[in-house]
């Protein structure tokens, strides 16, 4: 087995926990349609620590890569390993799914216990006897995902706002303690309140040294979290690499078809009118300082 | 116009307890008006337009629809011809299984004569650029696509008001773009008959489209304003309840003497995108 050893950006990987996922020219069609191939020569590795945001036009094939990299689909051709063992039966995969976590889309939709508490135990509940480790666990997945448990653990889940429930959904992943955790969409649907609470937890799973891949068409979300990007385009994965790269070249997003994130197409507008430098930023409280400087810098000339 | 007055909807949840989903509410909708609805989830925006729509019966207070009560217009079904209403799931409510039966099934229900229908489903798809779906199931179009297809489906009946429950909500950003450039094509093509349309989104962005926007929070009317007035003006209400402002009004009020270029985001219904 090799061992590829990556150091976080921060915190610590547990090398006895250290788990990567290898693609090999990956092809896939649904059953329904064994002639149109969604992904086709597809390759690629996510390694232990990262945070991979993963976009593409509707309809190229992101949600089914979550899904082949997860063993929730399998290829018709090509070759998955995880940690150097290759995966081809469901038998396989049973081994590690406990370390995959899976958060589908709109995840608050499989949400059917009485109680919140019900809820996030379910999956933990399949492997452990112990009633009070499993209420250990439950509640402090709930604390995690800041939700208290003394207000929400015998609440229904159901009478939740939509930002609780999802993160109710998420706590019930979150509660298995993935080593990788996947996610479809985790903010559609969201305001801005429930979108940054689950925006904060995405990067506080990741700080403690876990990976995280996340499929987002909302390309804001995804250049403020992810480091890496890779864009589904054409049936196979276009692009591998940083978001710097990859947002700085318009011909290159032209090319799948992408739009610019508005923080990105805000920083280029105003670069070129106040005719300054400001380049790889990702939020709107870096902009902010950062032009806050020039204005001053530029007042002290004058 | 349609005046909405004391609108007042309880859903009850809980033994004993009730959430009041709109809480007093009063405005108007004239006639020739592009509202745009915004508001934090569970702030009443959903409840409003079925309440409008005649879909949600009101615990109390009283909608008028061009001078008659919404009662009496659910009671003949009038309802139906007055306003038409786009989910936000078009999955919701594309129920056939051809795109030009879905468009068609408006004039079905109204007994519009074959001749007439077949040459007003032509000229809507056409219209809304979707004459290359003919023949097409529903469900093999991309979101994007059903949204479109299921606002022509409502548009052919000719709707005096139209209600759009966050169509846009499950979408990518070029589909978001081209509801809203349709959108634009239809108020503009119908606005001197008095067309409203009535458009709710979790994207103010797209709300600074409209020449008016109401901010629901708590099923009260939070703020009722011009977009360019409510984003420079209203912002700490927009984090108190948080609803976010779009990028350049922020960076305009945190960063006093800078130049924003104008348009670089613009969704307004006079930029021919």
């Amino acid at each position: 087995m090799i061992i590829q050893l990556i150091i976080p950006l921060s915190g610590t990987v547990d090398i006895r926990n250290y788990m990567q996922i290898d693609l090999k020219n990956i092809h896939f069609a649904y059953p329904v349609r064994p002639d149109i191939p969604v992904l086709s020569g597809l390759s690629c590795t996510i390694n232990q620590g990262e945070l991979i945001g993963v976009i593409g036009k509707t309809g190229s094939g992101k949600s089914t890569f979550l899904q082949l990299c997860t063993g929730f689909l399998f290829p018709n051709s090509g070759k998955i390993r995880i940690d150097g063992t290759e995966m081809t039966k469901a038998k396989d995969w049973s081994t590690v799914r406990r370390k995959l976590g899976f958060v589908f889309q709109f995840p608050e939709k499989q949400l059917f216990e009485e109680s919140v508490f019900a809820d996030v135990a379910f999956g933990i509940s399949k492997y452990i006897d112990e009633k009070d480790e499993i209420k250990r666990r439950g509640h402090a997945a709930l604390e995690e995902m800041g939700l208290p448990p003394e207000e929400f653990a015998e609440r229904s889940p159901h009478h939740l706002s939509s930002g609780e429930q999802r993160r109710v959904a998420l706590a019930g992943i979150i509660v298995l303690e993935p080593e990788m955790l996947f996610l479809d969409e985790p903010t559609i649907g969201l305001d801005q309140k429930g979108a940054s609470e689950v925006e904060s937890i995405i990067t506080r799973f990741h700080r403690n040294g876990k990976t995280v891949c996340v499929v987002s068409h909302n390309l804001d979300f995804i250049v403020r979290i992810a480091e890496r990007i890779l864009v589904i385009a054409g049936r196979t994965i276009k692009f591998d690499g940083t978001k710097n790269l990859l947002f700085s070249n318009n011909g290159l997003l032209q090319s799948f078809e992408l739009e610019k994130p508005e923080i990105v197409a805000l920083c280029e507008a105003i670069a070129e009118q106040q005719k300054i430098n400001i380049q790889g930023i990702y939020t709107i409280g870096e902009l902010i300082d950062s032009l806050t400087r020039a204005m001053n810098s530029q007042k002290t000339r004058v | 116009m349609i005046k909405c007055l004391n609108l007042c909807v309880d859903y009850t949840h809980d033994k004993n307890k009730s959430i009041a989903a709109l809480n007093n509410l009063s405005f108007d909708i004239r006639d020739s008006e592009f509202i745009g609805v915004i508001g934090p989830n569970g702030s009443g925006k959903s409840t409003l337009a079925f309440c409008v729509a005649g879909l949600q019966p009101l615990t109390s207070g009283t909608i008028e629809i061009d001078g008659r009560d919404i009662h009496d217009l659910i009671k003949t079904s009038e309802i139906r011809d007055v306003i038409g209403i786009v989910f936000q799931n078009p999955d919701d409510q594309l129920l056939t299984n051809m795109v030009e039966h879905e468009i068609a099934f408006a004039l079905e229900n109204r007994s519009v004569p074959k001749d007439e229908m077949v040459k007003r489903v032509d000229e809507i798809m056409h219209r809304f650029q979707i004459a290359d779906l003919k023949g097409q199931s529903p469900n093999q179009l991309s979101g994007g696509q059903k949204q479109k297809l299921a606002l022509a489906s409502v548009m052919i009946a000719n709707p005096k008001y139209l209600i759009l429950d966050e169509p846009t909500s499950f979408l990518d950003m070029p589909d978001r773009r081209m509801i809203l450039r349709q959108l634009r094509v239809e108020f503009q093509e119908r606005a001197h008959e008095g067309f409203s349309i009535i458009f709710i989104t979790q994207f103010p962005r797209e709300a600074a489209a409209c020449s008016r926007i109401i901010v629901l929070d708590n099923g009260q009317i939070a703020a009722d304003d011009t977009p360019e007035n409510l984003f420079t003006t209203q912002q700490t209400l927009f984090n108190s309840i948080g609803v976010e402002v779009p990028i350049e009004y922020q960076i305009k009020k945190a960063v006093p003497g800078i130049q924003v270029p104008a348009n670089i985001f613009d969704y307004s219904i006079n930029n021919p995108a």
